[in-house]
C-alpha cells in the first residue's frame, strides 16, 4: 500500500507496509496463522446483513494483497426450525449470489474464490479453515430479529469457540 | 519574530499533515439493523483487554505485528475482577495489582522494543462492562480479545458473557 508522506518542504511517498515481514503464530512449535494474513475466509450469508461486510474485507485485503474466499453454509435440510416458512436456497442460487459479490471484490483487482458447504456452521468452518489453509476469519454479527434472535445469539459463541485462526467480529 | 511566510508554511504543514491523515485512515460507517458500527481502518487505537492470566499473554505477539503493520498504539488493560472469589477459578485468589503490574510491564518493554507506541492500565472492575466504558473513553477502533487459549470450563463460563459484549460493541473485535 502506497501512501504519500509528507515533510517540511518534499513529498515522499513510502510503502507503509515494507517493514513488515511476515511471522507465524500458535501453540508449541505447530504454527497456525500468520500475519500479515495470506489468506482470509468470509461466510456470506443470504441476507442483506452479510453482504454488508463486503467493503471492510476489500479494504483488509488490499492491505496485505490478501486472497479472499467468500462461501456460504446452505442447510443440509429443508426445514429450519428458526425459519420454518423459508425453503433451503438452491446450490444455484447460492452460486449466483456468490459470483455476484465475488465480481465487486475483483473488480477492485483482489484475488477471490467461493465456496458452497452444506452442514451446520459451527461443525463446518473449521474444516473449511484447514482446508484452504486460512489465516483469518471475518464474521458479521447476524442480525438480530425478535424470533430469529434466540437462535442466532447462540450461534456465534460456538462458531468462535471452534475456529482456530483469529476472527474479526463485525 | 517568525514573518508571514514562516507562519505560512507552518500552517500549510499542518494542513498537509492533516491531510496525510485522512488518506491514511479512512472512516467507514456500516448500518446494521440495531444501529451503526464505526469502522474506521486501518485502526488508530487497539484495545486489548487481558484478565491477568498466562493464556491471554500469547496474543501479544500477534498485536505486536498488527500494531506495527497499521502503526496504531495499542491500549493494554488487565481487568481484574474486584471481589475475592471466582467462579471460573476458585481454587485462585486474584493476583494483586501490583503482581499484575510486574508481570505486564516485562510484555510492554518488548513491545516498545519492537517500536509499538502502548499506554497501559489495570482496572478493577466486571470485563463486559469495563470493555465497553474503555472502547468509549479510549475512541478504540478495534478490540482484540484473547479466547482460544482458554481450558473449556473456564472458556464457558466467559462465552456467556461474551455474546452479550459481542452485541454491544460497534467497533469491530478480533477474537483469537
Amino acid at each position: 500500500m502506497k501512501t504519500k508522506h509528507y515533510m517540511p518542504g518534499k513529498e515522499v511517498e513510502q510503502d507503509t507496509l515494507s517493514h513488515t515481514t511476515e511471522k507465524e503464530f500458535g501453540i508449541g512449535d505447530k504454527p497456525q496463522f500468520r500475519w500479515p494474513p495470506r489468506h482470509i475466509l468470509v461466510p456470506v450469508d443470504k441476507d442483506e446483513e452479510g453482504k454488508r461486510i463486503l467493503p471492510f474485507v476489500a479494504t483488509l485485503a488490499k492491505t496485505h494483497n490478501s486472497k479472499v474466499t467468500l462461501f456460504t453454509v446452505g442447510r443440509p435440510f429443508q426445514w429450519s426450525l428458526a425459519t420454518p416458512s423459508v425453503p433451503a436456497p438452491t446450490t444455484k442460487a447460492l452460486k449466483n449470489r456468490l459470483i455476484s459479490l465475488m465480481m465487486e471484490l475483483r473488480i477492485q483487482d483482489i484475488d477471490v474464490d467461493y465456496d458452497i458447504i452444506r452442514g451446520e456452521k459451527r461443525k463446518v468452518i473449521n474444516d473449511l479453515v484447514n482446508a484452504k489453509d486460512a489465516d483469518l476469519v471475518v464474521l458479521t454479527k447476524r442480525y438480530r430479529d425478535s424470533f430469529l434472535r434466540y437462535f442466532q445469539e447462540n450461534e456465534l459463541v460456538p462458531v468462535l469457540d471452534k475456529i482456530k485462526v483469529p476472527t474479526v467480529v463485525i | 519574530m517568525e514573518n508571514e511566510e514562516q507562519i505560512k508554511r507552518k500552517k500549510m504543514t499542518f494542513t498537509e499533515e492533516e491531510s496525510r491523515e485522512s488518506s491514511f485512515y479512512t472512516t467507514q460507517e456500516m448500518f446494521t439493523t440495531k444501529g451503526k458500527t464505526r469502522l474506521r481502518w486501518p485502526p488508530r487505537n487497539i484495545l486489548v483487554p487481558l484478565d491477568g492470566e498466562e493464556e491471554g499473554k500469547r496474543i501479544l505477539p500477534y498485536v505486536t505485528e498488527m500494531a506495527k503493520s497499521y502503526k496504531s498504539k495499542v491500549i493494554l488493560v488487565t481487568i481484574a475482577m474486584p471481589f475475592q472469589w471466582s467462579l471460573a477459578t476458585p481454587s485462585i485468589p486474584p493476583p494483586t495489582t501490583a503482581a499484575l503490574e510486574n508481570h505486564l510491564i516485562p510484555l510492554i518493554m518488548e513491545m516498545r522494543i519492537e517500536g509499538v507506541d502502548v499506554v497501559f492500565g489495570i482496572l478493577r472492575d466486571e470485563r463486559e462492562k469495563a470493555i465497553k466504558d474503555l472502547v468509549d473513553s479510549t475512541k478504540a477502533d478495534l478490540v482484540v480479545i484473547a479466547n482460544r487459549y482458554r481450558n473449556p470450563w473456564v472458556r464457558y463460563l466467559k462465552g456467556k458473557k461474551l455474546s452479550p459484549l459481542i452485541d454491544s460493541l460497534r467497533i469491530p473485535i478480533v477474537f483469537i
